[in-house]
């Protein structure tokens, strides 16, 4: 199992609503007062499962691996263009380089290339690895919450046919994942069927107090020798494995999830302070969604609390985005309540675009991913019935994923494959989980010019822009939010998207059902099901 | 017409068979979306232009269809099948590790199918108008009306939730070496190596998907069987068995000799039958198959796994159906290459 540099308390996060970074495997770090150099002290005395020793040239190589496989990409630190890669060259020759020397005590001339300054990355020493941006950012330590923060042993990945090629990942990890420094380690996968955990031995933290495990659960070094995660592709199954005691821990959704609602033996996560959106996208490109009083018309004629009962089994937590309430001060900075269920103001946002009763406007349709109509279906449904009452013709269409996302990209994509999109369509099958704890996240994705993906309904506004483009680059937290609180307070009157909810359950209608008499709890994902999707397995206590 | 000119007209006539299957599923898969990049590499496809770029080359996406084809066919033609974006693995290797479950899958089921078929059919037969040869008709249309995957459910129901005797789903359990390969289908291996733990964790896990896939075929070898056996019975060579003093059993199996022509057209049918059918069913128990794999695939448009998977299924048909050809002759000499 991979760890990162910096870890997400996880009790403050899931217990209590608070982002707040703890040591994981980096001691400590600091950052340059111009917000552009982060130095990272990375602990000492921790080896990979593997037995090989953890040090700043592994965190250095593992950087440029990632480097490497988006092709050289600008943006391939989590989507963010914060480094100046034009002075990287680093690619296979560095990495056969490597391969030869070794990383445990580099020779003189991979030193000189792991330290030099004009790299965006560079080491100053076997535990001090320092991140040179290009441009501030002052929610770079977030990132490492994300996948490219997940710390593995790069000299693994040499020894055994290097990293593969940009498009083509070796295919060997596949079946012999990397080694991780982690509190379990894989022994032994079948593709499609298993993998099985044991607890490493070799823990670097596995003398920890409860106390220290209490402050920093993350951390925990597991309380199962053996655990063993199932490939099963129906839900009906995973309910009776379940049930009949043969797992102790089983991801149940949609009529299933309903049994276990009706049996007081089983428990199941809820998500506090959730983090995934789920919400109807207008198209706000093409008519009549690109029409601000059809928009308002609509956001006020849904009935949140009928789609979320009936939908998601009354889990979805009601929210004003783009922001999720997991971000503290981030989320709603205007105070904007969620767009209220009103059909007397919806009909006048109306008849006030010269559509009174609908006349004028032709039929909608609402898309629904195939692969999420066990929830999308029955809430289309009900926004069908809605919209009717107002005079709106919904036309739900149910297409296959791969066909519901072509369209889709960035906001220059989606403004220049506007005409592909449909007027109305729900967001993600499993609602859109940040990819790291940012809050620059979901603002950015989903109500900017600058979004790498999320904003479907291409919306785009100058202040809302410069808000935005503020947050990203600025130290200064209370022009962040003045600015904020402006674009909070656009993006509640021309309503680009209607913010259906904030999902409770991981699987959106269903989630990770446990035998209460086993299993006492766990915590998710700290991204909330957006990297893995899965609760943190060395979590998982017993009963 | 000789064997050797049979032969070669039925291997032409499979060839274009194939390339048939292959023009087709390629202009489907493509024309499902233009845009195949967002479907393979998600976010990446828009945050990492440079390695959207590298797909597109690699793929050929700007250059029109036909030129996709003409690269794609040449790519099979050097043994490059591409690379799978569902498994992060070439097709050829995620191929041929999930093909041999489903050939010990597709065998299995048959057995079952032959066995249970032949065996209603000849009891129907025997015993026909009485409360058996009822049963079994009642039986085999009821599981021939059941699709695949209800009857899979049905089984988990009974045999893992009721009766808690056998696995709801996967290959073998953990921490069971699986043989080394041979003939790379894991059941046969193991039997080869008279590894009994590994033959009979293999064999427990792969009979209720076997079943949920014969069950459904079973009646159809059972229906004609029976036809045929009662129609043969009142024929004049039947007529001279029993006026030569042969004893009834005896006659039945002449009349089932000669109906064995039909059930081996059937078994070629119920081979095309099975493979869909068998899409539905390794999903059910996530048996790591090729039809576990192909709707992975088909989800998340990987059309290199898509198509290899379909030319695949279509050499396995075009076979079972040639040697289904062949097996004509060799039961019913009477019958000639034409």
């Amino acid at each position: 199992m991979y760890q990162t540099l910096v870890a997400v308390n996880l009790s403050a996060e899931q217990n209590y609503g608070k982002l707040q970074f703890l040591p994981d495997l980096a001691t400590g770090w600091n950052t340059s007062t111009n917000g552009e150099v982060y130095t990272f002290y990375l602990r000492h005395n921790v080896t990979f499962s593997d037995g090989n020793p953890f040090n700043a040239y592994d965190v250095w190589t593992e950087f440029y691996f990632w480097y490497y496989l988006t092709g050289n990409s600008t943006t391939f630190w989590n989507g963010l263009n914060i480094f100046n890669t034009s002075n990287v060259n680093v690619g296979p020759a560095t990495f056969a380089l490597i391969n030869q020397s070794g990383l445990s005590n580099p020779s003189p001339q991979l030193l000189s290339i792991m330290g030099n300054t004009n790299l965006p990355a560079y080491v100053t020493g076997p535990y001090a690895i320092v991140f040179h941006l290009a441009v501030p950012f002052p929610f770079f330590v977030n990132t490492f919450t994300g996948f490219e923060g997940m710390i593995f042993d790069p000299m693994y990945v040499l020894q055994h046919g290097g990293p593969g090629q940009p498009g083509s990942i070796n295919s060997y990890f596949n079946t012999n994942p990397i080694p991780g420094t982690g509190p379990y380690t894989v022994t032994s996968v079948q593709m499609d069927e298993y993998v099985e955990f044991q607890q490493n031995p070799n823990y670097w933290a596995k003398s920890l107090t409860p106390s220290q495990i209490a402050a920093n659960p993350i951390l925990d070094p597991g309380h199962y020798k053996t655990i063993i995660v199932y490939f099963k592709s129906s839900d009906t199954t995973r309910y009776i494995d379940l049930t009949t005691g043969k797992v102790q821990l089983a991801a149940v959704t949609s009529s299933d999830f309903q049994l276990i609602l009706n049996n007081p033996s089983y428990g199941y996560a809820v998500i506090k302070y959730p983090a995934d959106m789920v919400s109807l996208d207008f198209n706000n490109n093409i008519f009549p969604t690109n029409v601000t009083d059809v928009r308002l018309a609509i956001v006020h004629a849904i009935n949140y609390t009928q789609v979320i009962d009936q939908a998601v089994f009354g889990y979805g937590k009601r929210v004003m985005g783009p922001e999720t309430p997991n971000y503290g001060q981030f989320y709603d900075p205007g105070n904007y309540p969620p767009y209220s269920y009103n059909l007397t103001e919806a009909k006048q946002y109306l008849a006030e675009a010269g559509f009174p009763g609908g006349k004028g406007l032709p039929p909608l349709t609402l898309e629904v991913d195939a692969l999420g109509t066990s929830w999308e279906t029955p809430a289309a449904e009900i926004i069908q019935q809605d919209l009717a009452q107002i005079g709106i013709t919904v036309n739900i269409q149910v297409v296959p994923d791969s066909v519901f996302y072509s369209p889709f990209g960035s906001y220059q994509t989606n403004l220049q494959d506007a005409s592909q999109i449909p007027p109305l369509s729900f967001n993600a099958v499993d609602g859109y989980a940040p990819d790291y704890l940012a809050p620059t996240d979901f603002w950015t994705s989903f109500v900017t010019n600058m979004s790498p993906w999320g904003n479907w309904g291409a919306y785009n506004n100058p202040t809302v822009d410069s808000a935005v483009l503020f947050m990203d680059h600025s130290n200064n937290l209370s022009a962040i939010m003045q600015k904020l609180t402006v674009a909070q307070g656009v993006i509640y009157n021309q309503a680009p998207y209607d913010w259906l909810f904030a999902a409770q359950l991981p699987l959106i209608d269903g989630s990770y059902a446990y035998n209460k008499q086993t299993i006492s709890g766990f915590y998710m994902d700290p991204n909330l099901v957006g990297v893995t999707d899965l609760p943190i397995l060395n979590t998982i206590t017993p009963a | 017409m000789n064997p050797l000119t049979f032969f070669l007209r039925r291997l032409v006539t499979a060839l274009v068979t194939l390339f048939g299957v292959t023009l087709i599923t390629f202009t489907l898969t493509h024309l499902i979306s233009s845009n195949p990049l967002v479907a393979w590499l998600g976010k990446s496809a828009s945050i990492d232009p440079q390695l959207a770029q590298i797909y597109i080359k690699i793929y050929h996406l700007k250059s029109p269809l036909y030129l996709q084809y003409f690269y794609y066919i040449d790519g099979l033609l050097h043994a490059d099948w591409g690379f799978s974006f569902s498994k992060g693995e070439p097709v050829a290797q995620a191929v041929s590790q999930t093909l041999p479950y489903t050939i010990q899958l597709v065998i299995l089921s048959l057995l079952f199918t032959i066995i249970l078929g032949v065996a209603g059919g000849i009891l129907s037969a025997r015993f026909h108008g009485s409360i058996l040869d009822k049963t079994i008709r009642t039986l085999y249309i009821l599981g021939y009306a059941s699709p695949a995957f209800f009857i899979a459910l049905v089984l988990i129901l009974v045999f893992s939730l009721f009766l808690p005797v056998l696995p709801t789903g996967g290959a073998a359990p953990v921490g069971v070496t699986l043989p080394k390969p041979i003939t790379h289908i894991p059941l046969l291996d193991a039997l080869i190596e008279g590894d009994w733990t590994a033959f009979s964790s293999l064999l427990r896990h792969a009979i209720l998907p076997s079943l949920a896939l014969s069950l459904g075929l079973f009646g159809v070898v059972t229906r004609v069987l029976r036809s045929s056996i009662l129609e043969l019975i009142n024929s004049n060579f039947i007529r001279a068995a029993r006026a030569r003093g042969v004893s009834e059993n005896k006659v039945y199996f002449y009349a089932f000799k000669n109906s064995l022509v039909a059930v081996i057209t059937l078994l070629a049918i119920t081979v095309n039958f099975t493979l869909v059918a068998d899409i539905f069913v390794e999903n059910i128990f996530a048996y790591p198959g090729v039809g576990q794999y192909v709707v992975q695939a088909a989800l998340s448009l990987d059309y290199p796994a898509v198509l290899a998977i379909t030319l695949v299924y279509a050499i396995i048909i075009v076979t079972a159906n040639f040697i289904a050809d062949l097996l004509y002759a060799v039961v019913d000499p009477r019958i000639r290459y034409e």
